[in-house]
């Protein structure tokens, strides 16, 4: 109970420290001061959750102060004769400039209205008194007067819920659809979609690349794409080859032990033959120095196997068929 | 001696890897390395647990070559001498002496069986070097030849009492050590285990053919083999990379889990070590009918011709059949070719 008591007390105390009473000090004289407030352009049609802005500038000459201390206090609520009136200092914004014999106060204050009526009524930010002090009669405080703003807060809806058929005024003009961004959208829509169809096409298409996806039979095959079909170069493009196998397993590659690169990349097991093919050259070109082969048949199909080496690379399922439908065994 | 000859002795060299094949099961890839050594005419160690059945393949071998054979089982108290010769009193009453194992066939000694080589002290060890390296012997003031001698010695890893490691310089003369394993196989291990066949080894090996061919021909075969197949620059090239990772591992990216590889290697394979190596693999270019050497006859032979030569650091010695294995695949893996 006495805890009750207590709370009770508290409130009562920190109600009467909000109201203040306007005649506590006297006013300013007037030539000390300077007042500009730019007053929101709306002033009727407030409702919950708007917000009206007071740009409020004022110029104190000396030998007077402001009392920062008696700004509003941001959170706290507007009263008149000690009742709510739905609006809130949500923010403050304090800007401070000395001229010669004067100091200019730049104030931004931001209220929130939390109240509406089922009809347009009344309402109003009441006036604050801003303190000032003279440094030397730190005594005699004065006070200024920000005028009160008087503002309208109206119903969300009229009378509630309406029916629209039944409220066409003809001063109003027909609610129309905008078109413009709808067929906006139906353009972007099909432009994202063809765009989709085209990277899908791309993604599965033979030809595919993404960024890190290329990593060294794609520099082999643009090097040597365009080789000519002699001797050292034929012997430069299958070093290439051995290296890109090589870089892919991290280990050397020998047909003995194809099953690494294909445990690595499973792609490469589609092209076995083809490796095989390749070995076999590589041994007759390194190992056996044959020279009976056609090198231009060898170049053209290096490039081939290079492409579809490439294309393993990226993960894609390669066709031999297409170095047989060349004409290369 | 023509390509049409090579051609006959390749015939006969894949029988007499056949005919030992026949006797000696589960052992296809040994009995293609000694027959590559054979024709490479390079000593062989063979080297593995007690009982696998190291001297029988020796001796099948032994059979199938022809030529003078002679064996000897290595021992604590066994001296140089003793394989010299030996003495005895005659029936005359009067001292005699008679020709040792190694004098015993003459020129005609083609294979020189020396089991349990370990056992032997380094003395012996040191004549035998002498004896592969130079096939000759210096004994009752003259000078003794053996050209066409390959020996054959086998040793186990298992046993440490009353043995002596074979010094590397003696090591070096091997050009292969085979390790002998039999394999977890249950058809084969059964099959050693019930098949009455395999209970007496030497009426085994007579299942073998024996002298296949002219032993005294070989040498002349082997320089025939050395010239014939060949090899190319890229080849050279690869072989050469070999020879350096041997030396310097951690400068071809070589790890082995658990050894710090820039401190395993006190000194790699030998000049000799990598000249045999390529002896082999052209022999295993010449059995597979080519006349190329490429890189995978080198694999064939890699760890059977280099890992013996490899000298390890001591902290590491204890393991070194293990190291060695993965050293050599670990080569073979990361320098490429071409």
């Amino acid at each position: 109970m006495h805890k009750f008591c207590g709370i009770l007390l508290f409130f009562y105390v920190m109600g009467l420290n909000a109201y203040e009473d306007p005649n506590k000090f006297k006013d300013v004289d007037p030539k000390f001061v300077e007042l500009a407030i730019i007053e929101p352009k709306q002033l009727v049609g407030y409702t919950v959750g708007d917000i009206i802005d007071r740009h409020i500038t004022i110029s104190i000459k000396k030998p007077y102060q402001l009392i920062e201390e008696s700004l509003p206090i941001v959170g706290y609520e507007k009263r008149y004769q000690g009742q709510l009136l739905g609006m809130t200092l949500k923010d403050i914004q304090f800007n401070k400039k000395s001229i010669k014999d004067s100091v200019t106060y730049k104030i931004l204050l931001k209220y929130q209205i939390f109240t509406n009526n089922v009809v347009a009524k009344p309402a109003f930010i009441t006036a604050d008194y801003y303190r000032l002090i003279n440094p030397a009669e730190p005594d005699k405080i004065v006070k200024f007067r920000i005028p009160e703003l008087t503002i309208a807060t109206s119903p969300i809806a009229i009378f509630g819920a309406v029916k629209v058929e039944d409220d066409m005024s003809p001063f109003r003009g027909p609610l129309t659809i905008e078109t413009i961004s709808s067929k906006m959208k139906v353009k972007y829509g099909i432009f994202g979609f063809v765009i989709s169809i085209l990277t899908l096409f791309y993604i599965y298409s033979r030809y595919s690349w993404f960024p890190k996806q290329s990593r060294f039979f794609s520099h082999v095959y643009r090097q040597y794409k365009k080789s000519n079909a002699n001797e050292k170069e034929i012997e430069n493009f299958v070093a290439a080859l051995h290296h890109g196998f090589n870089q892919t397993i991290n280990q050397a590659l020998f047909i003995n032990n194809k099953e690494v690169l294909f445990k690595k990349n499973n792609s490469f097991k589609y092209i076995e033959s083809e490796i095989n093919d390749f070995f076999k050259l590589s041994k007759a070109i390194n190992f056996e120095k044959k020279t009976n082969f056609n090198r231009v048949d060898s170049c053209a199909w290096l490039i081939i196997f290079s492409l579809h080496c490439r294309m393993c690379e990226r993960g894609l399922i390669v066709d031999s068929g297409d170095i047989k439908k060349l004409g290369f065994k | 001696m023509s390509d049409q000859n090579l051609a006959e002795w390749r015939k006969l060299a894949l029988t007499l890897e056949g005919e030992v094949n026949k006797v000696i099961v589960g052992q296809e890839g040994p009995i293609k390395l000694i027959t590559t050594s054979i024709f490479a005419r390079g000593h062989v160690l063979l080297e593995g647990d007690v009982g696998v059945g190291k001297t029988t393949l020796l001796k099948a071998f032994a059979r199938s070559i022809g030529g003078g054979y002679a064996r000897i089982e290595g021992t604590i108290d066994l001296m140089p001498n003793d394989l010299i010769y030996h003495t005895y009193l005659g029936e005359d009453g009067k001292p005699h002496v008679s020709n040792g194992p190694i004098l015993k066939s003459g020129e005609d000694l083609s294979i020189f069986f020396f089991n349990e080589i370990n056992r032997a002290r380094p003395q012996v060890h040191s004549l035998l070097l002498r004896i592969m390296a130079e096939k000759t012997l210096s004994a009752f003031n003259s000078e003794f030849k053996f050209p066409h001698l390959i020996v054959f010695a086998d040793r186990n890893q298992v046993e440490k009492e009353e043995t002596f490691e074979i010094p590397s310089a003696a090591r070096d003369r091997f050009m292969m050590e085979i390790p002998i394993v039999i394999p977890q196989i249950d058809k084969l291990m059964t099959s050693l285990v019930f098949d009455t066949k395999f209970h007496d080894a030497d009426k085994l090996i007579e299942g073998a053919k024996e002298k296949l061919f002219k032993f005294d021909k070989l040498n002349e075969v082997s320089e025939n083999i050395q010239k014939n197949i060949n090899t190319t620059d890229a080849l050279k090239t690869y072989s050469l990379n070999l020879w350096k990772a041997t030396k310097n591992p951690d400068l071809y990216n070589i790890k082995i889990s658990g050894i710090d590889v820039n401190r395993l290697i006190i000194s790699g394979a030998s000049p000799r070590g990598i000249s045999m190596m390529m002896k082999c693999a052209r022999v295993n270019a010449w059995m597979d009918n080519r006349t190329s050497v490429i890189p995978e006859d080198i694999h064939a032979v890699f760890h059977e011709t280099i890992a013996h030569r490899l000298v390890f650091n001591p902290v590491y010695e204890l393991r070194r059949t293990e190291i060695a294995k993965e050293l050599t695949q670990e080569i073979i893996k990361k320098v490429s070719a071409p």
